[in-house]
């Protein structure tokens, strides 16, 4: 699953090890998430939109529902 | 080499963490010691009272019992991507095990192999799951 994460982390100006205290995980998962590599749980991801105080569906990309829909 | 390094090393991972898988550690330390002791003692003649030795084997339970209580609440407030590689780990070390098992089990009834040894399969078992939790670490780094 994509997302917008390493953008928002980067406008607030947080290192991985900053954010990754303020979700109380590892730098390892932050960096896993950025990349793609591990979806996030969703108690994790509301942590997220509540830190940045976006919508869920705003920094994580539903890659099922985000391609275009054929006429 | 430095990405095993750190998979194995476990980098990282917040302090809460580290302090409930040292707590897992001294308590596998302790289990160990405590089997070793238990089989050296009766192997070695020193311990032959039945009641002593359901004592001792009370013993290496009781603190098996304590390893996997330290285990289970290390998984359960665990940084939840070393959980699923922890998971990932415990998955492929049991399948492993089983599939090996079963498939040496018929050769030893045929005769090709002799009788597994309880303590091979145990080992086995510790390697593959630490071999698992270094394949993931590094799949998810």
């Amino acid at each position: 699953m994509n997302n917008h994460l390493k953008q928002l982390r980067s406008d607030y100006g947080w290192t991985q090890q900053d954010l990754a205290s303020k979700l109380d995980v590892s730098r390892q998962t932050i960096i896993a998430i950025e990349k793609g590599k591990f979806d996030a749980s969703l108690p994790l991801a509301f942590k997220i939109a509540r830190l940045f105080k976006q919508p869920i569906e705003s920094i994580f990309i539903d890659g099922v529902h985000s391609q275009p829909q054929k006429s | 080499m430095g990405r095993i390094i750190d998979a194995i090393l476990v980098k990282g991972l917040p302090k809460k963490d580290l302090k409930n898988a040292n707590r897992v550690d001294l308590w596998a330390i302790v289990w160990a010691l405590s089997m070793v002791l238990s089989s050296f003692l009766v192997e070695s003649g020193l311990l032959t009272n039945p009641y002593l030795v359901i004592a001792a084997s009370l013993v290496v339970l009781g603190v098996g019992v304590r390893v996997t209580l330290a285990y289970k609440y290390l998984l359960a407030r665990l940084d939840e991507m070393e959980r699923k590689i922890q998971y990932d780990a415990l998955a492929l070390a049991v399948g492993v095990s089983l599939v090996g098992f079963s498939g040496y089990t018929v050769l030893e009834q045929a005769e090709l192999l002799p009788p597994i040894q309880t303590y091979l399969v145990m080992s086995g078992l510790v390697v593959i799951y630490g071999i698992g939790l270094i394949i993931g670490r590094i799949r998810l780094s």
